[in-house]
């Protein structure tokens, strides 16, 4: 059991403390790091991080100290939310998620369950010293994230809009001990999973550990047949078609349609603070962001479609895949076979 | 996936969307205001014709009162677990003059919408918006600076149509001669 690739999504108070332990790992061989965010001085507090590490992108600084730890290691360092990253680049035996924002869980619950990759995601509280930890594996009866959510869960998704309000963001005020708390209980799970123990993992069991009361608790979650979420599972060939020297054209002639899972293609994006229109078709990856003001993007009403054809595509169908805002590692799909964009067999 | 084949095979997704038809076109029933249009091939989905009153600026830079507004709702594959306001909506009546809606795109913010919201209630929002009954008074945050100065200033006009969106019926007691 060795050669083990772990992708670690979130590098705030637990996943900073989590990182280690993983490159501790002998059968880890490869991590992936994804958070979009640098390392501010409030963060000394809670995070594992020096004063050196301020204002450094958290992957970059994550990165570094793990290549210190184990020098064989094969770190990647993805300065990206999860939702942007081309899904084939996040292919690995599991997920471990140490994320803060319940859009970005409910993002990584599809993106593994596309990948049919088992996740573990914490959680911390700190008001009342609890910690928390999930495990999902997919499968065709496994809960889901989101088999556990009501309107209620729903209700509380971060959402960006421009009217009255804007992203909401709800700290969990925890102290380094209880993220260390955490990460330890996560490094045991992502162990049992990679070693494939699964009766022993908490796989559709859900562990809270109340730190001020000493007490644990083991909750078991079952499939919702009412979930929102599809639970679908992609079986995803290779597809040697590099983004930057093939064609919309070219694609499509092989796809008879395009589509890349977890993005829309747009037509109109629209910048909701200063307005600036760009009309040109490009794949609306959140990171799309205006050039005038540097807010993220948005689709004014009907301006985005789900997959392209020859008629849609029109006068872009010159246009390289690239240029259309397509990367290595990309899942698209025609119908329903699903192919991972490489650029070389 | 694609939209058609989500919506051909996502169960959860087909019933909730013909619970909307049935309850949307309930709702247009009892409405003098609404008429609901149902669009055979999504986007978009309905096209809600609101005859109320509300408010238009004309070129020349007047603003007047108008009393039919047509605004266009989506609800895309995932809506049940995601939505975004901006992509859903679409106001088709040009010279809109309200806060919440831009005069330079087709673009109307009904504020935070929660993922597998109603059809009904966001008509009910956008009647609410289009006639003044709600409105963004902050003007950092608002899609058209202008109109939330307006209605700072002309609060004694609004709102500019008072009616309830559903017909209510009269209560009235029938005493025997």
């Amino acid at each position: 059991m060795t050669d083990k690739h772990v992708v670690l999504v979130g590098l705030g108070n637990t996943g900073s403390q989590l990182a280690p332990q993983l490159a501790r790992m002998s059968d880890v061989s490869r991590i992936t790091l994804v958070d979009p965010g640098a390392y501010e001085a409030a963060n000394l507090a809670a995070q594992n991080i020096e004063a050196s590490d301020i204002g450094i992108p958290k992957v970059e600084a994550q990165a570094e100290k793990l290549r210190r730890i184990r020098p064989d290691l094969e770190v990647v360092a993805l300065e990206q939310r999860v939702e942007d990253v081309p899904r084939g680049q996040l292919l690995c035996d599991i997920f471990a998620s140490c994320l803060d924002s319940k859009v970005a869980r409910q993002s990584l619950n599809e993106i593994a369950w596309r990948l049919n990759t088992p996740w573990s995601d914490c959680g911390v509280l700190g008001s009342q010293n609890l910690v928390r930890v999930n495990s999902y594996a997919p499968s065709d009866e496994s809960a889901c994230l989101e088999c556990a959510w009501g309107h209620d869960e729903y209700s509380v998704l971060e959402q960006e809009y421009v009217c009255g309000g804007g992203v909401t963001s709800y700290p969990t005020l925890a102290t380094a001990a209880l993220g260390g708390l955490a990460a330890a209980l996560m490094a045991v799970e992502v162990g049992k999973l990679l070693r494939g123990d699964m009766d022993c993992s908490l796989a559709s069991r859900q562990l809270v550990m109340d730190a001020q009361h000493h007490k644990l608790q083991v909750t078991a979650m079952r499939r919702n047949a009412w979930c929102r979420f599809d639970h679908r599972r992609w079986q995803i060939e290779p597809w040697v078609c590099p983004p930057e020297a093939t064609t919309l054209e070219a694609a499509l002639n092989t796809l008879g349609t395009l589509q890349v899972e977890g993005h829309r293609f747009a037509s109109d994006l629209v910048c909701p603070s200063c307005m600036k229109r760009e009309q040109a078709l490009r794949l609306n990856r959140p990171l799309a962001r205006c050039g005038a003001c540097n807010r993220r993007m948005i689709t004014t009403g009907f301006g985005s479609l789900d997959r392209l054809d020859r008629e849609l595509a029109g006068e872009y169908l010159s246009r390289t895949l690239a240029q259309v805002g397509l990367r290595t590692g990309d899942i698209v799909s025609g119908g329903n076979r699903h192919r991972r964009l490489l650029e070389a067999a | 996936m694609n939209d058609d084949e989500l919506r051909e095979t996502d169960p959860i997704y087909e019933s909730f969307m013909a619970r909307q038809l049935e309850e949307g076109m309930a709702l247009a029933s009892c409405s003098d205001i609404l008429r609901l249009h149902v669009s055979p091939k999504a986007p978009p989905n309905f096209v809600a014709e609101y005859h109320c009153k509300g408010l238009v600026r004309d070129r020349s830079g007047a603003i007047h009162e108008a009393d039919r507004f047509d605004v266009g709702i989506w609800f895309p594959p995932d809506y049940l677990r995601r939505a975004d306001p901006f992509q859903m909506l679409r106001i088709f009546t040009p010279g809109v003059f309200h806060p919440n809606v831009s005069e330079e795109l087709p673009v109307i913010c009904i504020g935070r919408l929660t993922a597998g919201t109603s059809l009904v209630d966001i008509l009910y929002q956008v009647y609410d918006i289009l006639t003044y009954q709600k409105y963004n008074p902050r003007e950092n945050d608002s899609l058209n600076r202008n109109a939330c100065v307006w209605a700072r200033e002309n609060q004694q006009r609004l709102p500019v149509d008072k009616r309830p969106l559903k017909r209510r019926p009269l209560n009235l007691e029938v005493q025997s001669l």
